[in-house]
């Protein structure tokens, strides 16, 4: 079963090329490329489980997370300096991408992003952690975690990888992801970077 | 208990309705293919080697059909029969050939991770115990194999010798087909390791072999080696010389890939000649074309669209041939082209027109001096 994919790009030169790069991996069902978020709502989708949106439609990820809860999403951006990246994470993007990454690099995302394998750069991180006071937390306590949870935590938050983690907590990886999907429930976020955000806010 | 005319009554009905589904596979009948071999297993005297062939048969109907779920269902029904038997060799003939009529489904769904340890698990065994043609089929296996990972440009001195290794088993089998088949594949293959006379005298050697045995699938592919090797060379003439004949011989056999292929050739003709408006309408058709049924070979007529759009100054457009050049799934090109045009790309990704042009210039500037435009 392939992997169904939407993209909200306002760019319509490159939308023939998003629909190619889907198609040649043979891995994901591109259901449509749109100019708006709103055309793209339109369409009403049922059963999306991924989007990659353009950051200048990046304001509309609260009404995009409502009105599709159970879809992932990746921002794609011309420069990852740009302010808005942090917003996105903020909001509930899984990730983010530049625009002029290679077909490879956005399919390694994609496929990554479905997985829960989320790494942030080294740059995006470092701003998060200095912009991490600006931005609106609804405080859960870290007390709800357990003393495991919140060794993976910290994990997550050092940048460790699932396979990174289980090797080091002796456990299998499968044993880290089901600590990771208690973790985001408890804290009630979505993703590692909304996860590190809390932890940060909390220390 | 049937006497031996009966007995041999029932197995000859069982022979012509299994010949039976064979001819309506080969033929395309897939429906009743699966009947016939569905009535067959509803026999119950019928040992496990005869059950497993049969399932493997019915896996063949599906994956000829590219039903490939379904397949794949009906070949691991018939791994569960044969491990019922004890282990001999006719066990080892039906295992050898379950795994290389399953591995099909495999490379086809890009499940290639299964497929390189399957290649790998049926090795020793076919070394050990494989019949030639077995060995064919498996060298086919493992060489597509290895134009796949190498992305059909490039391969290395292995792939040559695994199709060599070919022509001499099909010679000893006087299997003709194979044999013009693997001639035409070292000729392509020789041709995207840019041995331009090794790919000709293999073409030609195909052609040699085909006065006697007509291939036209072969023909088109030796025809389309010659135009190509004329374009790398930048011989314009020939080159199209080449890619009509080659075009007339593909559309009398209704072979539209090949005629894609040529008209790609006679773009760069025309891009030579200063046509543009003809050049842009056959590198279009042929990406058009390409991407409709997934082709690898998109450099072909990808660098040719680059070059177009850059003379009308459609530095956006130009751009996204780029991006899809750079796809995992598609056609290798010469790493100094594919990181001027990486690096394209990421210009253009940041907004920054003039260095996506100016890369792309160089992109086009390098593969016209290389013959890779």
């Amino acid at each position: 079963m392939h992997t169904r994919i939407a993209v909200v790009e306002p760019d319509i030169v490159f939308h023939p090329a998003l629909i190619l790069m889907f198609q040649y991996s043979g891995r994901f069902d591109c259901v449509g490329v749109y100019e708006t978020s709103s055309a793209l709502l339109s369409a009403q989708h049922t059963t999306l489980q991924l989007l990659l949106l353009n950051i200048d439609e990046s304001a509309n990820l609260p009404l995009l997370r409502k009105q599709l809860p159970n879809v992932k999403m990746i921002v794609i951006t011309q420069r990852s300096n740009d302010e808005r990246v942090l917003h996105a994470l903020a909001s509930g993007a899984a990730n983010f991408i530049a625009k002029g990454a290679d077909p490879a690099q956005y399919l390694q995302m994609c496929s990554d992003v479905l997985n829960n394998n989320i790494r942030v750069s080294g740059d995006i991180a470092r701003q998060i952690l200095v912009k991490n006071k600006n931005f609106e937390i609804n405080e859960v306590p870290l007390e709800v975690l357990s003393a495991r949870e919140n060794e993976i935590l910290r994990l997550l938050a050092e940048g460790k990888l699932y396979k990174e983690m289980a090797r080091h907590l002796l456990i299998s990886i499968e044993t880290v992801k089901r600590h990771c999907t208690n973790i985001y429930q408890k804290l009630q976020v979505n993703n590692r970077t909304e996860a590190i955000n809390k932890f940060f806010a909390n220390r | 208990m049937p006497d031996m005319t009966q007995k041999n009554s029932i197995e000859l009905n069982r022979a012509a309705l299994e010949t039976s589904s064979d001819v309506a596979i080969s033929e395309g009948r897939f429906e009743q293919a699966r009947d016939l071999l569905k009535e067959l297993l509803e026999d119950e005297s019928l040992n496990l080697p005869d059950i497993a062939r049969l399932q493997r048969k019915m896996g063949n109907a599906y994956a000829s059909q590219w039903a490939f779920e379904e397949s794949l269902y009906s070949y691991e029904q018939a791994f569960k029969t044969l491990q019922q038997l004890p282990e001999n060799n006719e066990w080892w003939q039906e295992w050898i050939e379950l795994q290389l009529d399953y591995s099909f489904p495999l490379h086809t769904t890009n499940r290639f991770d299964e497929l390189v340890r399957l290649i790998q698990e049926i090795k020793p065994v076919i070394e050990s115990k494989g019949s030639n043609q077995q060995k064919i089929k498996y060298l086919k296996l493992v060489f597509m194999d290895f134009l796949r990972r190498y992305r059909w440009f490039m391969c290395p001195e292995e792939t040559i010798s695994h199709i060599r290794m070919i022509i001499q088993l099909a010679k000893t089998e006087k299997d003709h087909p194979t044999e013009i088949w693997a001639w035409g594949l070292l000729g392509f293959t020789h041709f995207w390791r840019n041995e331009i006379k090794l790919a000709r005298d293999a073409c030609e050697a195909a052609f040699e072999l085909m006065k006697h045995t007509a291939y036209d699938e072969v023909t088109a592919m030796c025809n389309t080696t010659f135009a190509f090797s004329y374009r790398r060379e930048k011989k314009a003439e020939q080159a199209e010389v080449w890619a009509r004949k080659a075009i007339a011989h593909a559309a009398r056999n209704n072979n539209q890939t090949y005629e894609k292929f040529n008209e790609t050739v006679l773009a760069w003709v025309y891009l030579k000649q200063k046509n543009f408006t003809e050049a842009e309408r056959c590198a279009i058709s042929a990406y058009d074309f390409f991407t409709s049924i997934k082709l690898p070979h998109l450099p072909v007529c990808g660098l040719l669209l680059i070059h177009l759009f850059l003379l009308k100054n459609k530095i956006a457009e130009a751009a996204q041939y780029a991006f899809v050049l750079l796809h995992p799934e598609t056609q290798r090109m010469p790493e100094d082209i594919t990181l001027l045009v990486k690096e394209a790309v990421a210009f253009w990704g940041e907004g920054d027109l003039e260095n996506t042009r100016q890369c792309l210039c160089k992109a086009v500037e390098l593969a016209d001096e290389t013959g890779y435009l």
